[in-house]
């Protein structure tokens, strides 16, 4: 009898929590907490994060220097948030500004999330990519699989859809787009601490697909190596010389964490 | 980059106007061939490649220091390799109500017409900026009521186009224009026409959405057969395009031109607005409602007179 009485508690709980989870979908879940991350409310209250906290619209997640975190919406939507980072959850399904800092999304195939940063809107039913922003001075985007569309709202016509191995970087007070560039899909899957430092992505076989796809198309002379690379955030293009070629899907693989 | 690319000007942007007299007797056989000249030359498709500079994502040189460089990686810039694609075939099956099919002042009649076209053009590029432009182009003009007035045109044309990037783009071309009309039943050749086109366009864009475009034309007749039609054209236009959504454009091109005939002192003035909107289905394949609205004015007030066609059509287009 008491045995069941338990049960029954525990059964409610679960209910209530994954209900609750459920029914708020611009909700998340903690899944990833390191150093220094915390929570500012609507009323204006910090609290410090821990694992397993749900998050939901109007609540801004701040991370420290050092510090990252990681946070699952209810529609399987990833977030993974780099040090000195500023992320505010908005209304809507997955919704997500970005203010500061450096943030990876991993949207799965069929959910839809949008994410804001400044003047720029991103949508996508399927991608996985980076976003970064400093202050007034730069928004990057980079595409490792999927498909979104970068676009600022109001303006006419300045979308422009990213496949993978785009990237594009604009100001934060921009109201015109510019063009996107091409980066090496593997180079960064296989340096970004954003994928080396959490579990394996479930998106981490696309991502390889398509480091090996731009592999196959750089081997067909559709790409051509450039000297000229951005170690990590910023906009500062250094000049190295040129590396021995090592496949894409190589790099990739060789990056990956066992499955936690 | 995009050398085969046409720009959306619309049908019938380039119409050109001249009225018939069929009561002038000598001019009887010309006026024909005048009459069919400006018809093919209302709902023609206007073929214009466009070029333009592909702005890099990368802001070069602008470098912002910041914290914690290792969360997004190592982005290696790769370049894509451009891949120009000389070789443009397209078809199109427009059609079109007209209210003014003879194109006359008064007695005006309406009219439905099919003009079904197929093009090839092939645009080598000489260097960055220098291509060379090849072309032919035969068109069909086949009215439901006035089977009468159906003909075909045929053109070919051979010339230079330079872009000037450092000045908005600006484009200059040169061209030498053989066109030849006949009849629809047996291809017998009613009028030929040897001309030298010259053109400019400066495009100024507005934003990723929106540009707008002033140009001239200039078509110098040097040769044709029956005489009495050949003419030079003189023409400025300036147009609007507006990319809706990334499949949906609207275009709207005013033009006025003036045509100086060789035979007699006739001397027509025409303005022109034409409106299109054209739905991409996919990268070969575009719907499009179109639209044109002339009206011409000539020192001889025989040749006035007003039109205006309305319709739609499907375009399929590969390069290659």
């Amino acid at each position: 009898m008491k045995s069941r009485a338990w049960f029954s508690i525990v059964g409610l709980s679960v209910a209530l929590t994954t209900g609750l989870f459920a029914a708020q979908e611009n909700a998340a879940r903690m899944t990833y907490v390191s150093k220094e991350v915390r929570f500012h409310g609507r009323q204006n209250v910090l609290r410090q994060a821990s694992l397993g906290d749900i998050v939901s619209a109007g609540v801004a997640i701040h991370n420290g220097a050092k510090a990252r975190s990681e946070l699952i919406f209810g529609n399987r939507t990833v977030a993974r948030l780099g040090a000195n980072t500023i992320l505010n959850l908005t209304d809507g399904s997955a919704g997500m500004n970005l203010h500061e800092g450096a943030l990876l999304f991993q949207i799965p195939k069929g959910s839809s999330t949008e994410i804001t940063s400044g003047p720029v809107a991103i949508t996508s039913k399927g991608a996985t990519g980076i976003l970064e922003r400093y202050r007034d001075f730069y928004i990057k985007v980079m595409l490792l699989e999927g498909e979104v569309r970068v676009f600022i709202p109001g303006q006419i016509g300045e979308s422009i859809l990213m496949e993978p191995g785009q990237i594009l970087i604009t100001s934060p007070k921009a109201t015109a787009l510019p063009e996107a560039a091409d980066f090496d899909i593997a180079r960064v899957a296989r340096t970004c601490r954003l994928i080396s430092d959490f579990s394996p992505l479930a998106s981490q076989e696309l991502i390889a697909l398509e480091a090996r796809k731009q592999m196959r198309l750089t081997s067909k002379g559709n790409y051509i190596p450039s000297n000229l690379v951005i170690f990590g955030r910023g906009t500062l293009v250094s000049l190295v010389p040129p590396q021995p070629k090592e496949t894409g899907a190589q790099k990739v693989r060789s990056n990956s964490k066992p499955t936690q | 980059m995009c050398s085969g690319k046409f720009n959306k000007l619309g049908w019938g942007t380039i119409c050109m106007s001249v009225a018939v007299a069929l009561a002038m007797c000598p001019f009887a056989l010309a006026q024909t061939a005048d009459q069919s000249q400006n018809r093919a030359d209302l709902l023609r498709t206007q073929a214009n490649p466009t070029y333009g500079p592909t702005p890099s994502g990368v802001e070069g040189g602008y470098a912002v220091a910041s914290p914690n460089d290792k969360d997004l990686g190592e982005q290696q810039i790769l370049k894509r390799a451009e891949e120009y694609q000389p070789f443009s075939a397209s078809a199109s099956t427009p059609v079109f109500y007209t209210s003014n099919v003879a194109l006359t002042r008064s007695g005006e009649e309406d009219d439905v017409l099919f003009a079904p076209a197929v093009s090839f053009s092939y645009q080598p590029r000489i260097t960055k900026t220098l291509y060379a432009e090849l072309g032919v182009t035969q068109q069909f003009f086949v009215y439901d009521r006035f089977s009468e007035l159906n003909f075909a045109s045929f053109d070919a044309i051979a010339g230079l186009a330079y872009y000037m990037p450092q000045f908005h783009n600006l484009s200059l071309r040169a061209r030498y224009d053989y066109n030849r009309l006949t009849d629809t039943d047996n291809f017998d050749e009613f009028f030929v026409n040897h001309a030298y086109i010259l053109s400019a366009n400066l495009p100024f864009r507005i934003g990723r959405a929106q540009q707008i475009a002033v140009g001239i034309d200039t078509e110098l007749s040097f040769y044709s057969h029956p005489n009495a039609p050949r003419r030079n054209d003189y023409s400025f236009y300036g147009g609007y395009s507006v990319n809706l959504t990334r499949s949906l454009s609207l275009d709207a091109t005013g033009r006025i031109a003036v045509r100086d005939y060789h035979v007699g002192d006739r001397t027509d003035v025409s303005e022109i607005l034409a409106l299109s909107a054209n739905y991409r289905i996919s990268e070969w394949f575009t719907l499009s409602f179109l639209s044109s609205f002339a009206w011409n004015q000539s020192n001889h007030d025989v040749f006035d007179y007003s039109v205006a066609n309305v319709g739609g059509g499907a375009a399929l287009t590969i390069r290659f």
